[in-house]
């Protein structure tokens, strides 16, 4: 499957990246394909493309704070969840995307 | 000023110029100036208040004197002409010395204390109070009584009218001349003037007809006391200054002591002891109780009604006591002997000291410990970049307290002592004497370290009665500084000839304010050989080789060094109104105060080039304004090559310690990309980056901000000891803000990410540089983690709030971005663990992500 992704926390200092990393890590590790754009402070970072986010089959949002430029992702089959239970588990996470 | 001569009787009017009114020390000076003489000497506020007796020191305090009041002194007698011109000697010289300025942060009341976030967890029992002198001290608690009766002495019936006028006039003796006896021997010289100060109580004409008026009244000498001591408490109250109201406690305090010596010794209050380590708590302490007290256990002060500017305050500030007032119910808060802890800094008294209260206490101690010891090397060293480059570091004074202070914390020379406090708000000039005094007092402090004196910087903005001054539209552009000297060429020469006479014994050098043109600064060095001419004349010592230099703070002297470096020998650059002159801009005015910025690419440009232009001669350069004692500016100071920077002093430690850290080389280089910039936005995401080799990556990460086998024993303790890791490092000045800011974010969800790491973070504007704290406990302590383990290593981040995406700010957070994605691999976590000590853990960050 191809999977988007964005993660956004609070500071942007840790959380969303360890986030973004735990997705990666375990959609690859599941032989899916996988982008993730992280919010962070340093702003958006590994930024999703138009062709990118109308390729993939889901997107999956790990956020506490509202996702910057979420008109991007309309009329696409999403899913929302919080930082934390991105790190904790990722697996679940996916399925909760149908991965 | 009018003085009428009449046959014996004669008349003096003066203006108080006091700040604090006629307080208790400047009464007993003018009380003192009258003393030797046989006539009858009065003194009145106003012309229509009642004279009150001029011998009577309490008389003259009651008047209520506030600055601006006029007074009128008369004399009648045989020898009225002498007693006025005595008074009129003493109001225009040392009375001003009596005038102790309030304490700065007297008048900051406190609004609310936050606890620190440890002892807020654990509902510690507190009271708040005012801060007046910082620190923290522990013992038991001490309840001190004021001035009560004795239980025999209530009832005691009284003698003949004449035994007991004996017993008060005896004691009151015997007082004052021991007040007397232990003035002499008094080290401190505010000690010494206090103890004459309430010698003259003792003796007061006033005080004495009162006590000996409610003796005649049928009551005993003791019941007597007591009851005058109310009367004039009563009176003195309804002052309407709060700095006479504090004088209150003078009056008790010499009541006090009478009380005892007539009570044989055994008035409790007088005589308070201290076996062991001890905090007193006294609705009303007198600065003699104190004195009496076994400093040697004195650890702290919880006060009541004792103001911020009484005696008893300033002692405790001079003895470093941590103090606290305004604190309600004080004598009743704790049973005696119990433990407290007074939080001097936080403005606090714990009065519930639990094992945890003490442990936090502990760990704090060891924290200002360490920070202590880290910088004593660099008070000690002479502060040398890495690559050798000497950088002075002076201080900025204007009295020789703060230099003894500084030279404590590693002044290497007083860099601009200013002058001008001597000369304003009095009627007259200073005299040569008192100014040398002044002066000798700070060279002596300064104990063979150079010291920069600069000649009196007056103007239209900081008037002076004596001074006649024309109406300027725009007094920061006409007659100041070296400008006035023209019209007032006495006031100048008696001042170099204080200093010179000064320069005989120490490093002196003599500067000059607001030099614009090598013909003023020609003129100037002219005005200092004829000051010396005069000395030699007279035969007094002087430093011929005493070195004269100019204050470059008009843009003028730039372009004119080579010119200024012929007339002179030194140069201080005066940043604030160098900057105000150059951008043409008033930095009180709203509208343009933008346009103020040191940081101005322009700014440096002229530094450089006035700094050239100095070197190039081979001439001494140092910097004295606000600039040079801003730690981001420290890169610049460097890479400019000036000799020496003059800061306040509480930063000259901090920035020995700094200037070790640095790259001469590296910081010209930045100087010359700074200069390149065309915004002070530019030039200051540079100086957050720092200058090359400082690194932005290893700044990051740092050895000693790693500490392997942390006793931290909670979540709480391990996190305030990563921050005190930045705290000791020079990181935050403000490790309390860190804290809570850390706290704010892990109310959010814990930061505990499972495996027993944590990775607690903030965006505190009290952080200086993003840091990476790293803490290794040798027990794990709960985090309420995701995976409910506790948690045995603790990653700090914190990260300034003002730190941008852009410049240098974009690479430190990469390196946090880059930790976080590394902490979800189960190697990277196993390498950490594994390492052994700091250095190991930094090695291993550093190569893992990818830090030079």
């Amino acid at each position: 499957m191809k999977i988007v992704a964005v993660t956004a926390c609070p500071t942007g200092i840790a959380h969303t990246y360890m986030a973004a990393e735990m997705l990666e890590k375990t959609a690859k590790a599941m032989g899916h394909q996988i982008r993730v754009e992280t919010q962070g402070a340093m702003g958006i970072e590994n930024e999703l493309t138009t062709k990118e986010i109308a390729e993939a089959d889901v997107a999956i949002f790990a956020v506490d704070i509202e996702v910057e430029h979420l008109e991007r992702f309309k009329d696409k089959k999403s899913v929302r969840v919080g930082v934390s239970e991105a790190i904790k588990n990722p697996k679940g996470v996916l399925a909760k995307a149908g991965v | 000023m009018t003085t009428r001569a009449d046959s014996h009787r004669e008349r003096y009017q003066f203006v108080c110029a006091l700040h604090n009114g006629v307080h208790a020390r400047p009464a007993s000076m003018l009380a003192e100036s009258v003393a030797p003489f046989t006539s009858e000497v009065t003194i009145a506020k106003g012309i229509d208040s009642t004279p009150v007796n001029a011998r009577s020191v309490l008389s003259i305090v009651g008047l209520d004197v506030h600055k601006g009041d006029v007074c009128v002194v008369a004399a009648t007698g045989a020898d009225a002409v002498q007693a006025i011109a005595a008074v009129r000697t003493c109001v225009e010289g040392r009375l001003a010395e009596g005038d102790e300025l309030p304490a700065p942060d007297a008048a900051r009341a406190q609004a609310s204390v936050k606890l620190p976030i440890t002892l807020r967890k654990q509902n510690t029992r507190h009271v708040a109070g005012r801060r007046v002198c910082g620190g923290v001290g522990a013992g038991a608690g001490v309840l001190v009584k004021g001035l009560v009766l004795p239980a025999e002495a209530l009832d005691a019936k009284p003698g003949s009218t004449n035994e007991e006028l004996g017993v008060v006039r005896g004691a009151a003796a015997w007082v004052r001349e021991d007040l007397e006896r232990r003035s002499g021997l008094a080290h401190d010289r505010m000690e010494a003037e206090l103890l004459r100060a309430h010698a003259q109580i003792a003796g007061d004409p006033a005080l004495l007809a009162e006590i000996e008026g409610q003796v005649r009244g049928g009551r005993t000498a003791a019941q007597a006391l007591v009851a005058a001591a109310e009367q004039f408490v009563a009176r003195l109250r309804t002052a309407a200054s709060a700095y006479i109201r504090d004088r209150v406690v003078d009056v008790q305090d010499v009541c006090m002591q009478l009380l005892d010596r007539v009570t044989g010794g055994k008035l409790e209050a007088m005589n308070v002891r201290l076996e062991r380590d001890s905090v007193v708590f006294a609705e009303m302490l007198t600065a003699n109780q104190l004195l009496r007290m076994d400093r040697r256990f004195l650890r702290g002060l919880v006060l009541g009604g004792v103001g911020a500017t009484s005696h008893t305050v300033i002692l405790s500030r001079s003895l470093r006591i941590p103090t606290l007032i305004d604190v309600p119910g004080a004598a009743s808060l704790v049973g005696a002997g119990e433990q407290v802890v007074v939080d001097g800094d936080a403005g606090f008294v714990v009065t519930g000291v639990t094992p945890g209260v003490a442990r936090y206490y502990e760990r704090q101690k060891r924290t200002m410990d360490r920070l202590t010891a880290r910088l004593a090397p660099a008070a000690l060293k002479a502060a040398v970049t890495s690559d050798g480059v000497r950088l002075e570091v002076g201080v900025n004074a204007t009295l020789a307290d703060e230099v003894v202070a500084a030279v404590d914390r590693g002044a290497e020379g007083v860099g601009l002592l200013r002058t001008e406090l001597l000369f304003l708000d009095r009627q007259t000039p200073p005299t040569e004497q008192e100014q040398f005094e002044s002066y000798d007092a700070v060279v002596r402090a300064a104990a063979g370290r150079p010291v920069i004196i600069r000649t009196f910087d007056i103007g239209g903005d900081k008037p002076a009665t004596y001074l006649t001054m024309p109406k300027e539209d725009n007094p920061f552009l006409g007659v100041r500084g070296l400008r006035l000297y023209e019209k007032h060429p006495e006031l100048l020469r008696t001042q170099l000839r204080a200093i010179s006479r000064a320069s005989a014994f120490g490093k002196v050098k003599i500067m000059a304010p607001m030099v614009a043109t090598p013909t003023e600064a020609a003129w100037f060095r002219e005005q200092v050989r004829d000051a010396q001419k005069d000395l030699a004349t007279a035969g007094v010592a002087f430093d011929a080789g005493a070195p004269v230099g100019v204050m470059i703070e008009i843009p003028a002297t730039a372009l004119v060094m080579d010119q200024l470096c012929e007339e002179v020998d030194f140069f201080s650059i005066g940043t604030n109104d160098l900057c105000q002159y150059w951008m043409a801009v008033d930095r009180g005015n709203a509208a343009v105060a933008g346009l103020y910025n040191p940081h101005q690419p322009s700014f440096l440009r002229l530094l450089r080039t006035i700094v050239d232009g100095a070197r190039a001669r081979g001439k001494w350069i140092g910097v004295c304004g606000e600039m040079a004692g801003d730690r981001v500016n420290l890169p610049l100071m460097v890479g400019l090559g000036v000799d020496e920077i003059s800061v306040s002093p509480g930063e000259v430690l901090k920035l020995k310690a700094a200037v070790q850290a640095l790259d001469a080389s590296a910081c010209r280089e930045l100087l010359a990309a700074a200069a390149a910039c065309r915004t002070p936005a530019a030039v200051e995401t540079l100086l957050r980056a720092g200058p090359r080799s400082s690194g932005t990556h290893e700044s990051i990460l740092d050895a000693e901000l790693i500490e392997v086998g942390s006793d931290a024993c909670s979540k709480e303790e391990a996190i305030r000891e990563a921050i005190d890791l930045l705290f000791i490092a020079g990181r935050t000045n403000d490790a309390q803000a860190v804290e809570e800011a850390v706290w704010a974010r892990e109310a959010t969800y814990s930061t505990g990410l499972g495996y027993g790491f944590a990775v607690p973070h903030c965006k505190s504007d009290a952080v200086a540089t993003p840091t990476l704290a790293v803490l290794k406990l040798r027990t794990p302590v709960e985090w309420g983690s995701m995976d409910g383990l506790p948690v045995g290593i603790v990653m700090l981040l914190a990260v300034p709030a003002s730190e941008s995406a852009g410049g240098g700010g974009a690479a430190h957070m990469k390196v946090f971005a880059k930790l976080a994605r590394k902490l979800m691999h189960e190697e990277f976590r196993a390498r950490v663990e594994g390492a052994a000590n700091s250095e190991a853990i930094a090695a291993c960050l550093r190569e893992e992500l990818g830090l030079a």
